[in-house]
C-alpha cells in the first residue's frame, strides 16, 4: 500500500500565489483526476507532489518518509511522471524510448539487462506497440506516441503514476482507451493522479476528483458526488449539464456564467 | 567518412514494423580501421616522403639519424596530438549535441575555446611566448578555465538554457577582447603570430605540447563519457529527463568542466579547429539509433579520422606556405555544413 500525501503546501510565483494551504492525501487503488481551469495550479500540484520542484512551505511524504528527505533516484524508482505533452528529441525507436523509462533502476555501468529487456518487450505488447517497435518515436501520431510515453512511465513498475494532462490533444478513440487503461491500473493496485480537462472521461473512468480553483482545493470525493453544475460553475464559470453515473456519466457545458 | 552516403542515401526513418537497418552497425570498428590507415599514412607523408621501412627504422633502431628525428620528433606528436584532438572535439560535440538536444551545437558553444584563444593571444601580445614554446598552450588553458568560471557564474546552475546563452555571451565578450587584442597588437609580427595561430595547426607541434595537454583532455574527456546515461534520459526533455532522477544541475557542471578540461587543452595546443566537433557525431548517429549515450565512442573516432585526414591533406596540398588545418577543415567544412542544414530542414518536423 502507497501513501502519497500532502499538507500545508504554498507557492509563489512572481509575486502571485499558485498553490494556497494545498492538502492532499491519495492511496493506491485510486484514480484521482485533478480539475480547474487554465492557471488554477494543476501543473504546478502534481509536480510538486512528484518531488519536482520544491515548494515554498509545507510538506510532501511518500508512505512514511517526507519526499524531500529522498534522492531523485529514489523517489523515480516509486513514482513516473508524464508532463503535459511529453516529446521524444532525438527520433529514437519507440522500443528504446520505453527503455528509458528504466533509467533509475539500470545498472551503473554496461546494457540493459536481459530481464530488463523482457520487461520493456512486455510493455510493447501490452501497449500495443510491437507494430512500431522499430519506429521513430518522432514520426508517431498523437495516440501512439501518447501510449508510448505511458508504456516508458510504466516500464519501472512504479507504486504511483502522475500524469499532467494525459488525455489533452488526443481524439475520442484514444482518448477513450487511455482513460480506460489509467483506470485498469488503478485496479490493479496503482496509485493513479492525473490532471484532465474532459469531466465526462473524468466523471466515467476516476475513482475520486479533486477540484482546484485559484490555488485551493474547493471539494475532493467520488465523481457522483463532486460533479454538480453548482461546482462547474465556481470553479470554471460555466453553466453546465450533469446527467447519468458511472459509465454513463455526462457532462457539457451550455454557457459561460453571467459574472 | 564512412557515414556520408548513409546519412544522404535517406533519413534514418525506416517504416513501421523494420528494424532500422543501420542501427545494429558496428560502425566503431571500421572507424578504428581507418584511423589506424591514416596514423600510417600520417607518418609516412610530410614535406620528405619516408618508406614504410624508413619509418620502421625511425622508431625501432638508432642507426637512420635523419628519419628517427623526423618521425619520432615531427611527425608521430603531431599524428597523437591530432587523434587526441579530433577525438576530444568528436565527443565533445556529441556531448553537447546531447545535452542541448541541438545538432548544430559545437564544442566551442561554452565560450571554452574563444577563452583558450584570447589565452593565447596575451601570451604572443605580451611576448610570454617568446620564453617557452608550451607558454601559449599554458595560457590559452588558463583561458579556457577562466572563460568556464565565467560561463558558470553567469549560467551556472539552472537548465541546459542558460548555460548555453552564457556561453553564447562569454564567446561574443572573448571574441571581443581577442579583436581588441589585434587591434591593438605591439606591432605587426605579432598581429601576424595572432592572426596565424586563431587559424589552428599541428605543425612544429612536440612531445612537450602532447604532455602538456594529455592529462587535461584525459580528465576532460573521462567526465564527459560518464554522461551518456543522462544524455539519453534528456532526450525527453528537462522535466522527463529530471523525472527519472536525472541531477540537471550536476550534468551542466560535468559538461561544462569536461568541455573545459578538454576541448580546452586541444585548442590551446593547436588553435581553433572548427566543424570535426560539428559533422563528427552526425556521421555516425544514423548507424546507433540517434542514442546520445552509443554516439560518444564512434563521434570521438569519427573526430579523430576526420582531424587526422584534414592534417594529412594539409601535408599534401602545396600553395606555397602550408595549409593552416583550421582553415581547411572550415573550407571542407562549410558545405557539409550547408548539406546538414538542409537535410535537417527535410526531417525536422
Amino acid at each position: 500500500m502507497t501513501v502519497l500525501s500532502a499538507s500545508n503546501l504554498m507557492m509563489h510565483r512572481g509575486g502571485r500565489p499558485i498553490l494556497r494551504d494545498v492538502a492532499f492525501r491519495a492511496q493506491s487503488g485510486e484514480f484521482v483526476a485533478i480539475i480547474g481551469a487554465n492557471g488554477a495550479g494543476k501543473s504546478t500540484l502534481l509536480a510538486s507532489i512528484a518531488g519536482l520542484i520544491v515548494p515554498d512551505a509545507g510538506t510532501i511524504r511518500l508512505d512514511d518518509a517526507d519526499l524531500a528527505g529522498l534522492t531523485r533516484v529514489q523517489i523515480a524508482r516509486r513514482r513516473a511522471y508524464l508532463p503535459q505533452n511529453p516529446r521524444c528529441e532525438w527520433p529514437l525507436s519507440v522500443e528504446r524510448l520505453v527503455a528509458l523509462g528504466l533509467t533509475p533502476v539500470l545498472p551503473a555501468f554496461g546494457g540493459l539487462p536481459a530481464e530488463m529487456q523482457m520487461r520493456v518487450d512486455a510493455m510493447l505488447d501490452e501497449w500495443d506497440l510491437v507494430f512500431h517497435r522499430a519506429q521513430p518515436a518522432t514520426t508517431l501520431s498523437g495516440g501512439e506516441l501518447a501510449r508510448a510515453m505511458l508504456a516508458r512511465a510504466l516500464v519501472g513498475n512504479p507504486d504511483i503514476l502522475i500524469a499532467d494532462e494525459p488525455i489533452s490533444g488526443l481524439d475520442p478513440r484514444h482518448a477513450l482507451d487511455c482513460a480506460g487503461r489509467l483506470s485498469a491500473l488503478a485496479r490493479g493496485g496503482k496509485l493513479v493522479i492525473a490532471s484532465v480537462h474532459d469531466l465526462t472521461l473524468a466523471a466515467r473512468y476516476a475513482t475520486r476528483i479533486c477540484a482546484l480553483d485559484h490555488g485551493s482545493v474547493t471539494d475532493d470525493g467520488p465523481p457522483e458526488k463532486i460533479l454538480t453544475p453548482e461546482l462547474l460553475r465556481s470553479v470554471f464559470e460555466v453553466e453546465a449539464c450533469v446527467s447519468g453515473a458511472g459509465a454513463r456519466a455526462f457532462v457539457d457545458y451550455l454557457t459561460p456564467s453571467a459574472p | 567518412m564512412t557515414g556520408v552516403a548513409e546519412i544522404a542515401s535517406g533519413d534514418g526513418r525506416p517504416g513501421p514494423g523494420a528494424r532500422p537497418f543501420t542501427s545494429g552497425f558496428p560502425v566503431a570498428a571500421p572507424l578504428i580501421v581507418i584511423l589506424c590507415v591514416l596514423a600510417i599514412v600520417s607518418l609516412l607523408s610530410g614535406r620528405v616522403w619516408l618508406s614504410p621501412q624508413e619509418v620502421w627504422d625511425g622508431i625501432f633502431s638508432s642507426h637512420s639519424q635523419l628519419s628517427s628525428l623526423i618521425v619520432i620528433e615531427l611527425r608521430l606528436p603531431r599524428t597523437v596530438l591530432a587523434i587526441m584532438v579530433g577525438a576530444t572535439l568528436g565527443l565533445c560535440g556529441a556531448v553537447l549535441q546531447g545535452f542541448t538536444r541541438n545538432p548544430l551545437a559545437e564544442p566551442g558553444l561554452l565560450g571554452v575555446s574563444a577563452g583558450a584563444s584570447f589565452g593565447a593571444v596575451i601570451a604572443i601580445y605580451f611576448g610570454i611566448s617568446l620564453i617557452s614554446a608550451v607558454a601559449i598552450p599554458v595560457c590559452g588553458l588558463i583561458g579556457a578555465l577562466a572563460a568556464m568560471s565565467l560561463t558558470f557564474a553567469i549560467g551556472g546552475g539552472g537548465g541546459t538554457v542558460s548555460l548555453v546563452l552564457a556561453g553564447a555571451a562569454v564567446n561574443a565578450f572573448l571574441f571581443a577582447l581577442i579583436s581588441l587584442g589585434l587591434n591593438l597588437a605591439p606591432s605587426i609580427e605579432a598581429a601576424y603570430e595572432i592572426m596565424t595561430w586563431l587559424m589552428g595547426s599541428l605543425a612544429n607541434r612536440s612531445w612537450d605540447h602532447v604532455l602538456l595537454v594529455t592529462p587535461f583532455i584525459v580528465a576532460g574527456c573521462a567526465m564527459l563519457a560518464f554522461t551518456g546515461r543522462s544524455l539519453d534520459a534528456l532526450s525527453l526533455g528537462e522535466i522527463q529527463a529530471e523525472s527519472l532522477g536525472v541531477n540537471l544541475r550536476r550534468l551542466s557542471l560535468i559538461a561544462l568542466i569536461g568541455t573545459a578540461l578538454a576541448v580546452g587543452a586541444a585548442t590551446s595546443v593547436t588553435g581553433t579547429i572548427g566543424f570535426i566537433g560539428l559533422v563528427g557525431p552526425h556521421l555516425v548517429r544514423p548507424f546507433v539509433g540517434y542514442q546520445p549515450s552509443r554516439i560518444l565512442f564512434p563521434a570521438a573516432l569519427a573526430g579523430a579520422v576526420l582531424l587526422l585526414a584534414a592534417d594529412i591533406a594539409t601535408r599534401w596540398i602545396s600553395i606555397g606556405p602550408e595549409m593552416k588545418l583550421g582553415v581547411f577543415t572550415a573550407l571542407v567544412g562549410t558545405p557539409v555544413f550547408f548539406w546538414l542544414v538542409m537535410r535537417l530542414r527535410r526531417v525536422s518536423p
